[in-house]
């Protein structure tokens, strides 16, 4: 009886029916490919490699873009990276899936839709070749038909799920990050449920009809149908339901691009196009100053982006990609800390402008301006460049360089305030953000007798940074740092009154000419006196040094003090015999953290302290909080919101420790601000990683 | 309107300065070289003024070293129109008023509108040469002033300044005059580099002694009626003291210091 097991396509289908679903279908593909086809032009807006001038519109503008793209670098390079990328967080939703309720809701959903069109695609391939080729090609029946069943009634069961679930949350459950709600979403997930249930209630109308003797497997069916049968008019509803469920299906298909559910192709697209370098952190270097001083004509750039055009292609899908679901501002120190961004409107907005731009376009008319009318300035500003945005988007857009290049173009018009333009003068005047005189470089290390790159045999240069150089607390962490590298018997040199601020926070400010004229002075200096590896003690400066000095003509082995130290430790270079018991609370900094997945090194460090107890804050490893100060936010006034080091202070605060330990002198000074604040200095200590290790050393 | 700013290039103020050994002025080796911080905000104002009045133009007149092209070429990253760089080793060695005279002669055949300066210079701090140029020009004068509004015609300028007491000083003045800016008259913008790049097509004239035709008598140290005898660095200050305890206690103590240690109450 299983062997004979089978369902007849579009049986109890009138044969004009079954004409219209055809019909129906060319039309849903129809709509689709148009809408694809607008939207592409749309992106085609932005930069494209390899292409000269605006875009062209029309379908031979098209297909020349789409060649460019196909051998752009942004498109083909790392191919099976990205490809295996894709897999992983795309099709598999690992990404989503980081977040588990949200993450299993939207699996539920995607891999329903995935394997129920897989489904159908079987039903149509058995269907046609026994059609058109031959009768014994039929293979959808007995036990395969049987299991496959099975195997969709469950699928089926949680594509009920899924959209129950998302409408539970999304209306019922309004966590804040879904505050947006718009009539589409209802739309859609109306559509989903609506599909999913009508589907089961078609397979039991069918079994009322059919009676067959295997419809117990799709126990699903089986039970609505034995539900339904009693009440006799059943199985006159089979032909509506079937046509409001290809309906409904078929319209799913249709409203893709007109809607969120066009994130299947955006979302996939942005996953795919989002970069695969090693460097997280590098920015991208919009022109060479000093190509610009050697050049005897002027050298014509653009400096940021002041118009959506100057995005580039992968940008604006990137925007379309974005699904709204907020993970990015729940892990946003500007908006926890209520300053004036969440960084999913900035893509909202940037969205939305996007649209505008091309609607006046092709009317013909002049958009409203990208800086203030689209974006405000003081969004930008409050970013602090944590990259806890990127690092929790399921989908792979990059927010930072958006902020960054939007930053640039301010800078260029000297849209900075009072105190932006005071540290960036500082910086040009005397090389650090302060403004102290350069002259002092190095007396922090006045007394201790350290040879200078410029004229001693050295293996390591130690670059101190300007917080090491010149703030009171962060002096000590390098004077920290020496103690260590001498009792690790290494052999360093400094550049002293040579060294200048790496730049790190300047370029992130946006004044790139001020940044690479720091990078050109330096690596002068290093270049000159034949630096080969640098250990910094800052994470922002080994963060430029790495991952974008290479670019300007700076290429080091460059470490993290606390990679070293741990790794001295480690061998037994250093022995940490004193002992410390206290508990103590490791905060993670952005950029030795999420830019560069350093979380270990430190933490085993302070484990390595005999009887001290570790313990983590609330938000650690890369879900880590900003102390606030990245990005240029330590030179920064904020009128709105709160201090993130106050909030990241009560974080810490929480696991009760005796310490808070960083690895970063940003970090450093602003818990060191905010326990002034809350009044707690000298009840809970706070020390760098490396300072713990000088003190516990054995000697 | 056509306006000018006399700028000057003064060490960045956190520059350690060490005299020369004969006394005779200060080490130049190791400076850091930037506009003075008064002068910024002449330049940030004749900068507003132009971006309100159209056709106007900013000019920068600099008197000094070949190296002061460097912050000529920051106000004109900044958004003014030319730099003129008024350079000759005849005029080392001027005091304010040999310094007034050949700025006087540079501007005189160039008719501005309106002149705007720093209300002094913060490396000798003298405070003179913007009413020198005006009495050797014979056109008003305003001095350190903090807000500054330019009548629709461009015929005059009405300039607030504060004087004794927190009281506010409101004069009006004919155009041309001269007006120097005191802290608080506005944000000076930033000029970036790439900026300063492109400035470097924006007209700059060089002029000396003989295009001015000037004597070599006249100008510098020859022409100067001040002369400097030697220079000198202050006396070290004392270290500060922190009174320690409760604020009452505190007070106390800090009363005592007053009178006893310090005598001044």
């Amino acid at each position: 009886m299983i062997e004979t097991a089978q369902r007849e396509v579009f049986g109890h289908i009138p044969h004009a029916l079954e004409i219209g679903h055809y019909v129906l279908s060319v039309l849903a593909v129809v709509f689709l490919a148009y809408g694809i086809y607008r939207r592409f032009n749309i992106w085609r807006m932005g930069k494209i490699e390899g292409r000269e001038g605006a875009f062209k519109p029309g379908i031979k503008g098209m297909l020349e873009d789409v060649f460019l793209l196909m051998e752009s670098p942004s498109v083909m390079s790392n191919y099976f990276k990205r490809l295996w990328r894709f897999i992983r967080d795309g099709a598999l939703q690992l990404r989503p899936l980081r977040e588990l309720y949200p993450g299993l809701m939207h699996i539920l959903i995607f891999w329903g839709i995935a394997i129920l069109l897989v489904g159908a695609l079987v039903d149509a391939v058995d269907h046609y070749i026994s059609l058109f080729l031959s009768p014994a090609l039929h293979f959808n029946q007995g036990f395969f038909y049987i299991g496959f069943s099975i195997f969709l009634e469950f699928v089926g069961l949680g594509f009920v799920l899924g959209p129950a679930i998302a409408i539970f949350r999304r209306y019922i459950q309004r966590p804040p990050r879904l505050s947006d709600t718009k009539g589409e979403d209802a739309l859609v997930l109306g559509l989903l449920l609506f599909i999913a249930v009508s589907g089961f209630l078609l397979e039991g109308l069918g079994q009322v009809l059919d009676q067959p003797a295997w419809g117990k497997w799709s126990f699903v069916g089986f039970g609505i149908a034995s539900v339904l049968k009693p009440l006799g008019f059943a199985g006159s509803l089979y032909v509506p339901v079937w046509f409001m469920h290809q309906v409904t299906a078929l319209a799913f298909i249709a409203i893709i691009p007109y809607t969120k559910l066009f994130h299947i192709i955006t979302s996939s697209m942005t996953l795919y196009l989002a970069p695969v370098d090693e460097a997280k952190g590098a920015l991208s270097t919009p022109f060479s100053l000093k190509e610009m001083m050697e050049a005897t004509t002027e050298v014509q750039f653009k400096l940021g982006a002041d118009r959506i055009e100057d995005f580039t292609f992968s940008q604006l899908v990137s925007l379309d990609g974005c699904t709204r679901c907020g993970r990015c501002q729940d892990n946003c120190p500007a908006h926890l800390s209520e300053r004036p961004l969440s960084p999913k409107e900035l893509i909202q907005d940037l969205k939305t402008h996007m649209l505008e731009k091309a609607k006046a376009i092709s009317q013909g008319k002049e958009a409203k301006p990208l800086h203030e009318e689209a974006i405000k300035a003081e969004s930008l500003w409050a970013c602090t460049t944590c990259r806890n945005c990127i690092e929790h988007c399921p989908v792979g857009i990059q927010h930072l360089p958006f902020i960054m290049d939007l930053r640039r173009s301010l800078v260029g018009e000297a849209k900075i305030d009072h105190l932006q333009r005071q540290s960036l003068m500082n910086t040009t005047n005397n090389y650090n953000p302060w403004g102290i005189a350069f002259s002092d470089r190095a007396a922090w290390a006045a007394d201790l007798k350290i040879p200078r790159a410029a004229e001693g045999d050295f293996e390591y240069l130690y670059f101190v940074g300007c917080a090491g150089t010149y703030d009171q607390k962060a002096q000590k962490i390098a004077l920290a740092m020496v103690k260590v590298m001498r009792a690790a018997g290494i052999k360093f040199a400094i550049l002293g009154e040579q060294e200048k601020c790496c730049g790190e926070w300047v370029r992130r400010l946006g004044d790139e000419g001020l940044y690479q004229q720091l990078v050109m002075d330096n690596t002068e200096v290093m270049n000159q006196a034949g630096v080969k590896k640098i250990i910094t003690a800052c994470p922002h400066c080994f963060t430029t040094l790495k991952d974008e000095y290479p670019t300007l003509g700076g290429k080091y082995e460059v470490f993290h003090q606390s990679q070293l130290v741990s790794e001295w430790v480690r061998s037994g270079r250093i022995a940490l015999k004193k002992e410390l018991d206290l508990k103590v609370a490791y905060h993670d900094s952005c950029y030795l953290g999420r830019y560069n997945d350093i979380y270990e090194q430190p933490r085993s460090l302070i484990q390595a302290i005999p009887k001290t107890q570790l313990v983590e804050i609330e938000r650690n490893h890369n879900k880590s909080f900003c102390c606030g100060a990245g990005g240029g936010g330590m030179w920064a006034e904020f009128e709105k919101g709160r201090k993130p080091s106050e909030l990241r202070l009560e974080m810490a605060l929480k696991s009760d420790p005796g310490m808070i330990v960083t690895a970063c002198p940003y970090c450093m000074t602003m818990f060191e601000d905010a326990m002034k604040v809350k009044d707690i200095e000298g009840k809970v200590q706070l020390k760098d990683v490396v300072e713990l290790v000088a003190e516990h050393m054995a000697v | 309107m056509k306006i000018g700013v006399l700028m000057k290039q003064v060490p960045d103020t956190e520059t350690k300065i060490r005299i020369k050994d004969d006394a005779s002025g200060i080490v130049t080796d190791g400076i850091k070289w930037v506009m003075n911080p008064y002068d910024e905000y002449a330049v940030e104002e004749a900068l507003r003024i132009k971006e309100k009045k159209a056709g106007s133009t900013v000019a920068i007149i600099s008197m000094g070293p070949k190296r002061s092209v460097e912050t000529i070429r920051t106000g004109l990253a900044m958004g003014a129109d030319s730099g003129i760089l008024i350079d000759d080793p005849a005029f080392e060695g001027a005091d304010c008023y040999a310094t007034a005279k050949v700025l006087a002669k540079v501007l005189e055949p160039e008719k501005f509108d309106l002149l705007l300066c720093g209300k002094q210079a913060i490396d000798d701090d003298s405070a003179q040469v913007p009413q020198t140029v005006a009495e050797l020009l014979g056109i008003p004068q305003a001095m350190v002033i903090e807000k500054l509004i330019i009548s629709d015609d461009g015929k005059k300028a009405t300039c607030y300044r504060r004087v004794e007491g927190g009281a506010k000083e409101v004069l009006e003045v004919e155009l041309p005059a001269i007006i120097a800016a005191e802290k608080g008259l506005n944000e000076p913008r930033y000029a970036s580099l790439p900026g300063i790049m492109k400035a470097k097509s924006k007209p700059m004239k060089e002029v000396n002694l003989s295009t001015l035709g000037l004597k070599a008598e006249e100008v510098g140290a020859k022409g100067a009626k001040l002369k400097v005898k030697k220079y000198s660095l202050p006396a070290d200050k004392a270290p500060g003291k922190i009174v320690p305890g409760e604020p009452e206690d505190a007070a106390r103590a800090l009363v005592k210091m007053l009178r006893e240690e310090a005598k001044v109450v």
